[in-house]
């Protein structure tokens, strides 16, 4: 009789995790023909009865499909979408476990990403979003640091470390005409060419932003996947070379924006481990206007603040003391969660800690070890901006192309907002904590959808429709000596609903529009702020 | 006074003086025949040249295409660059101008 009972319970426990699925119900991802939109299967007569549609991933024109529970199964309806001609591929839902925790033998050393107390940055969780790479456009995201080379002998960087593949390295032609001649692998202010090599200070900097993650070998930076585009300086120097070196970086985003990313290189940070003690922002007004112009065109950087117990705000310090609100400063965090005693601290003009005190990462010689003062702290922000622009977020990613400030702004406020409370940085920073890259993730994932049109610049003068309300046919007006780009139609609640590629006679047509309001971006060639307005369908 | 009043004022001063040589004016740590200068326009930097030759102003290298921020030499025992930069800035071809400070590394 025991022997019948223990059956029935193991057959009973076998069949219950059998029917727990593997994939979400109801659900099913299906990438569609160019021009296809999802909307599109909703309305077709067909056996599967589709709910909703939602655009997944733009450049490869996958949509999630919810289906009606009474319908069909998620399998029969794989089948039968593979019977449509506009579905090229089709998938059930699948649930995607947390493989958060990396392989890199050495992860454990890394205090600064996890510890069993929780005095962490966790990025541990913030790896089960992204792991870094590229946006959700396919932009290859490269952060910038600015320091005294690279062990570029290191086993763990791989592929991370940025190139500049438009260049023929050592031929002494400007391949890309972009001023600089052979910077391959990037470049250095010291001796005018691409020699990188060095870095007894940048090789941990560079691997806290970048060490390769996950492949088997040492650690990881705070990005798994990540370009590293390093740009040699001999710190100690001076600020002559500060603003060169800034200046490659600089001239790398803006060719990529001009060019719709066909040339150039996609920085979006900037690291900085290095300063003038007691320094004065009116003393250094050039190198100060360099955050803002960065900025501007979509870079937000990071600067160390001074490795004293001294207050900011009193005695002067650059860069941590300029202005800008592209700049990031940052001061430094021990394995306790506490400031470090010999750190600077200012209520209104350092941001928030970071662990620097000893974090473990890579080292000069191809080897490891901890790294420390504030020099150590601030890559971990500069890493974390370029993580954030991973973010599974399609509306982000087009707020990145489309107006690059207010991306970079977006970013910087989502690392600022996602602070831990610290008491030992309480009242003498600006947010009163320390990094933690996950809660950055998620304020940016729980903001996706409303990031889509709101706190866009407009122009309310500057574009108008008419008529509006309307029926059909719109007509834009506007006083630029420019032709349209890009005008792309949402909802009010974010969702990009029709994009308008011909837009040469300046019109459009909303006849097969539902009712209601909508909003139109509208985008001049060879510029980035957009402008939106309202239109209302009747 | 008794011995460990001594060690005690000691430690003080000595406190005081390193304070006190950290807080120098920075001003002092730059580089002395060199200075930063934005200009207007490119053109500028050629009449620069010859406005300011008494004091053999030189264009040293670009230091930023974007924004026009040139490094300029100078002979400094003709004229010191704090001088030189408030000169400068008074220039109707400058934007913005100042030292060329040391900078130091953060570990």
């Amino acid at each position: 009789m025991k022997k019948l009972l223990f059956l029935i319970l193991f057959f009973t426990v076998i069949q219950v995790h059998a029917q727990e699925p593997n994939f979400v119900r109801n659900e099913v991802l299906v990438k569609l023909a160019n021009d296809v939109r999802g909307e599109m299967l909703m309305q077709e007569a067909s056996t599967i009865q589709i709910t909703g549609a939602t655009l997944i991933s733009r450049p490869m024109n996958i949509w999630l499909l919810q289906l009606d529970p009474s319908s069909m199964s998620e399998g029969e309806a794989v089948t039968t979408l593979y019977d449509n001609p506009n579905v090229l591929i089709a998938q059930k839902n699948h649930i995607v476990k947390s493989r958060a925790t990396p392989n890199d033998p050495l992860f454990g050393d890394q205090w600064q990403y996890f510890q069993d107390n929780d005095k962490d940055i966790d990025a541990d969780e913030a790896w089960d979003v992204t792991t870094g790479g590229t946006t959700m456009n396919g932009d290859v995201i490269v952060a910038s640091v600015l320091d005294d080379g690279i062990d570029l002998n290191h086993e763990d960087f791989e592929d991370n470390l940025w190139t500049n593949e438009a260049e023929i390295p050592d031929n002494d032609i400007d391949d890309d005409n972009n001023n600089y001649v052979d910077d391959y692998k990037g470049w250095s202010i010291v001796t005018d060419d691409d020699d990188i090599a060095g870095g007894s200070h940048g090789t941990p900097v560079a691997g806290i932003v970048g060490a390769k993650g996950n492949n088997e070998i040492g650690v990881t930076g705070v990005n798994w996947d990540v370009k590293v585009m390093v740009i040699k300086n001999d710190f100690n120097t001076n600020e002559a070379a500060v603003i060169e070196a800034y200046s490659y970086a600089l001239e790398a985003r803006m060719l990529y924006n001009s060019t719709a990313g066909a040339e150039g290189a996609f920085v979006v940070s900037t690291n900085a481990s290095w300063g003038v003690d007691f320094g004065n922002p009116d003393d250094a007004p050039l190198w100060c206007a360099l955050y803002d112009t960065l900025g501007e065109n979509g870079i937000l950087s990071c600067g160390a603040t001074i490795n004293d117990n001294q207050d900011v705000d009193v005695i002067g310090d650059l860069p941590t003391a300029c202005p800008s609100e592209y700049l990031i400063t940052v001061t430094n965090t021990d394995i306790t969660d506490n400031k470090v005693l010999f750190a600077g601290y200012g209520a209104e003009t350092i941001d928030l800690g970071a662990p620097g005190a000893g974090a473990y990462n890579t080292a000069l010689g191809n080897t490891y070890a901890g790294f420390g003062g504030t020099s150590g702290a601030t890559p971990h922000v500069t890493g974390t901006i370029a993580l954030l622009y991973s973010a599974p977020c399609q509306n982000f990613a087009d707020i990145v192309a489309n107006d690059p400030a207010a991306a970079a702004r977006f970013v910087r406020d989502f690392i600022l907002q996602g602070v831990d409370p610290n008491e030992s940085l309480e009242g003498i920073t600006t947010t009163g904590g320390r990094l933690n890259v996950n809660n950055a993730v998620q304020l940016l994932m729980d903001n996706c959808e409303t990031l889509a049109i709101n706190d866009q610049e407009a122009n309310p003068d500057l574009v108008k429709l008419y008529p509006n309300p309307s029926q059909g046919l719109i007509t834009i007006s506007h006083p630029r000596n420019a032709a349209i780009a890009k005008l792309k139609l949402y909802s009010m609640d974010g969702k990009l609903i029709n994009e308008y590629k011909d837009i040469s006679n300046q019109t459009f047509d909303v006849t097969s529009l539902s009712k209601g309001m909508y909003v139109v971006h509208v985008v001049f060639e060879g510029e980035t702020t957009i402008h939106n307005k309202v239109l209302v369908k009747d | 006074m008794k011995k460990e009043s001594i060690f005690k004022w000691t430690v003080l001063l000595l406190i005081t003086i390193v304070v006190s040589c950290k807080s120098k004016d920075t001003k002092q740590d730059s580089e002395k025949n060199t200075v930063i200068v934005q200009v207007y326009n490119s053109e500028a930097v050629t009449q620069l040249e010859k406005g300011y030759v008494q004091y053999n102003l030189k264009k040293e290298k670009v230091l930023s295409r974007p924004m026009q921020i040139f490094l300029f030499t100078f002979n400094s025992e003709k004229i010191l660059n704090t001088e030189l930069v408030e000169l400068l800035k008074k220039s109707d071809l400058v934007k913005e101008a100042q030292l060329n400070r040391n900078v130091i590394s953060r570990n």
